[in-house]
């Protein structure tokens, strides 16, 4: 997914921005059932809490690139 | 010789970046541990000798900017705005550049003397083939690579560091540009702000009308105190808004962008792939599959504390024995050569001072070994984790899945739980945590359910002692609601976290870790304990000539007056109240005072407690231990780690009122459905 716009209040839209979060990033989510939503992107893991990512906007690719520094294995829909 | 004064160094870095290896290494075990001014976040410092020179190493707190969403992040930047550093030492994660860098880029801009440390180089050449002369040249920062676990690379830095200290020229840190739309804006900004009568020149034009555009709240408020900065202030606004149509993303976005765009590019000339793939983290991420799987991640991880709880404990028993066995020894030998001379003064030597003494050694094998075992944890990667399987659970609670393993180390011992608290990094989860945890039933109330539980409730003694953890549990959940509520109203802190790759914890790292822990308990707890301690000996010996605790001493006499309080909760006698007040010493000397107040032990006093209790009355005394006023050294850790007496009350007021409340309500609630 391409991250297309934050929607957070500052404190927090700097710390995303800190991490690399920036409109434009692509990341992989790896987990997003319940709990925190965890994120491969950047040669990172990130957990972000529901409230959090649900003020991060992204959009689907059709094609869903595999970020640099994830696992072939961890984007399987690829 | 010339006498120097010491060369301050700060460490500054992400999160997860080697800093704390890193200091170890410059430092050795010499380092001492104290506060940030005001704050209750730590500041660690140790030094180190180069050459001639002393250098004192200030740790700065973890950040991934220097922006001021954390407190972490306010106290790195006003300690590097205040130019006490001579030289600042950015320690990056050479593995992990991009995101890393990101740090660097605002260190620069606050201009600080930089070097940057290459971390966890080792771990980075196995993917990439890293150029730090070219990133050093490119920076323009002395660049050094290091591994801090080893201690490769050390004294490059250390000579590196030097250099810089002697000529701050070598770091000629560059500036960088944002762009057209943005340029002349913040050059105008930063012109209005430098002609601003009373702008302190330490806070760098250039840099406060970046931070200005970027909307950052502390310096809005910082330029506002100056005569004239509001209307810069609000002109700042203005440009920023307008950025934001013009760019078509938020000015502070697009800062960021540039810097990316700025890191990216260096990156670019400085790394090169060695292999096909750019994977990292692959082994990482198949234990993860595991250790945070929706299923087993949570029954993991509470055996994962059950081992953390019996090694810390069990472990430890052998060695507080030991401990005790020596001060009893010592205790016998004392009394042999002072009682002939004057009881009174041998009573004080041995009940006073050395019990006072052995109540607070008893803690210090479980501190030790627990933060051993922390410090493993935590420098694997586990810890966070833990947070992230527990989150969802501990958010019904209003608190933060990282809140988990201080409340289950509680049930050890409420001492070393309060003082893990400091793994919270916000003061809101961190206080909430931290006022519940006196509920969680320590391993020290534990002989009195015992005791009772024999006495009254023979057969259905473990489902009692069951009965009481669990009402422990209940109320520190149901307070842990109210005070994020009513105490720290607002949202509960943001769950941002980085997963780190999972390393193998260093020995000596984690020994350093927990040494510091346990010498600083006694250096600020173990005082306060002392004097209770002696205090308490006072009250049950005083005046002279009274049995230990009898009627007639001060505690017997403060018992009595107490007891009529304890008539709705079905006690009124003076001897439990008195063994109450003893048992705000050490929860265990419950048991022991009412032994000996009733002249009797073991099965004696069991039988002697029916004489006085009920068996409801004896459940209602439990709930009432259970609940009422934490021990001395609990008491005396939350103001140590509060930094605040009005705090300390409050938890002391609170448990006890409820603990009351609890004990009454329990009578009363009994005795109308016919128990008593």
């Amino acid at each position: 997914m391409r991250i297309v716009k934050i929607d957070a209040g500052r404190g927090l839209k700097q710390r995303l921005l800190a991490l690399g979060l920036v409109p434009g990033a692509d990341l992989y989510l790896l987990a997003n059932k319940h709990g925190p939503v965890k994120l491969c992107f950047n040669s990172s893991r990130l957990a972000l809490g529901r409230g959090v990512a649900a003020k991060i906007l992204a959009s689907r690719a059709e094609e869903e690139p595999c970020p640099e520094g994830c696992a072939e294995e961890n984007c399987p829909h690829r | 010789m010339v006498a120097h004064s010491p060369i301050t160094v700060a460490l500054a870095g992400n999160p997860n970046a080697g800093k704390t290896s890193l200091f170890n290494g410059l430092t050795g075990g010499r380092q001492r541990v104290g506060n940030w001014p005001g704050v209750t976040v730590e500041r660690k410092e140790g030094t180190y000798r180069y050459g001639a020179e002393t250098f004192n190493v200030v740790d700065l707190p973890g950040t991934y900017s220097l922006g001021a969403y954390s407190l972490d992040e306010v106290i790195a930047r006003d300690f590097l705005l205040a130019e006490e550093a001579e030289v600042v030492v950015n320690v990056v994660d050479a593995s992990n550049l991009e995101r890393n860098l990101y740090l660097t880029t605002q260190l620069l801009e606050i201009g600080a003397p930089l070097v940057v440390a290459l971390n966890m180089f080792d771990r980075a050449q196995r993917t990439y083939d890293v150029d730090p002369a070219k990133l050093s040249e490119l920076l323009g920062v002395p660049v050094v690579p290091t591994v801090g676990t080893s201690g490769w690379g050390l004294e490059n830095l250390r000579a590196a560091i030097a250099a810089v200290a002697r000529d701050p020229r070598r770091a000629r840190p560059l500036e960088l540009r944002y762009g057209s739309e943005i340029e002349p804006h913040l050059a105008e900004l930063a012109g209005d702000l430098a002609n601003l009568r009373g702008f302190a020149p330490a806070l760098r034009p250039r840099w406060t009308a970046l931070k200005l555009l970027e909307g950052d709240d502390n310096v809005q408020v910082a330029v506002r105190e100056i005569p004239g900065g509001g209307a810069l202030v609000e002109e700042a606004m203005a440009v920023s808004d307008h950025l934001g149509r013009v760019i078509g993303e938020e000015a502070e976005v697009a800062v960021a962008d540039y810097r990316y765009g700025f890191i990216r590019g260096l990156l670019r000339d400085v790394l090169r792939l060695r292999g096909p793939s750019p994977v990292r983290l692959t082994a990482s991420d198949r234990i993860d599959r595991v250790v945070t799987h929706r299923l087993l991640g949570i029954p993991l991880f509470l055996a994962v504390a059950y081992g953390l709880f019996e090694l810390t404990f069990t472990v430890a028993e052998p060695i507080v024995g030991f401990f005790e066995a020596g001060l009893q020894a010592l205790g016998s030998r004392v009394a042999a050569g002072v009682e002939p001379l004057s009881p009174l003064l041998a009573s004080f030597l041995v009940d006073g001072v050395l019990g006072g003494v052995g109540s607070v050694a008893v803690f210090v094998p479980n501190i030790f070994l627990l933060f051993l075992v922390l410090a493993f944890l935590e420098d694997s990667g586990y810890m966070a984790r833990v947070a992230y399987v527990m989150d969802e659970f501990m958010h019904r609670l209003s608190l933060h899945g990282r809140s988990f393993i201080p409340l289950i180390l509680g049930f050890g011992c409420n001492v070393p739980a309060i003082m893990a608290t400091r793994t919270l990094d916000s003061r809101r989860e961190r206080m909430i945590t931290l006022l519940v945890i006196p509920w969680m039933s320590c391993s020290a109330r534990l002989p009195i359910y015992v005791l009772f539980g024999a006495a009254f409730f023979p057969g259905r003694r473990g489902l009692v002692v069951w009965s009481l953890y669990l009402l422990g549990i209940v109320l520190a959940v149901g307070a842990a609601k109210v005070f994020s509520r009513v105490l720290f109203p607002g949202e509960s802190a943001h769950f941002v976290m980085e997963l780190p790759p999972y390393r193998l914890p260093t020995l000596r790292g984690a020994f350093l870790h927990a040494g510091e822990r346990s010498w600083e308990f006694l250096k600020r707890a173990g005082g306060i304990i002392l004097a209770a301690s002696v205090l308490l000996w006072g009250l049950a010996n005083l005046p002279p000539g009274v049995a230990y605790a009898g009627r007639d001493s001060f505690l017997g006499t403060a018992g009595a007056a107490l007891a009529p309080l304890f008539a709705p909760a079905g006690f009124a006698d003076w001897r439990p109240a008195v063994a109450l007040l003893a048992g705000i010493g050490a929860k265990e000397a419950v048991v022991s005072t009412l032994g000996v107040l009733y002249g009797v032990g073991g099965e004696g006093l069991a039988s002697a407690l029916r004489t006085t209790f009920s068996p409801l009355a004896a459940y209602a005394y439990m709930v009432m231990t259970l609940l009422y006023i934490p021990c001395v050294a609990t008491i005396a850790v939350i103001r140590r780690e509060t930094g605040s007496w009005r705090w300390t009350l409050f938890a002391v007021a609170y448990t006890l009122i409820v603990g009351w409340a609890a004990a009454v309500l329990v009578y009363q609630g009994g005795r109308l459905l016919g128990w008593g």
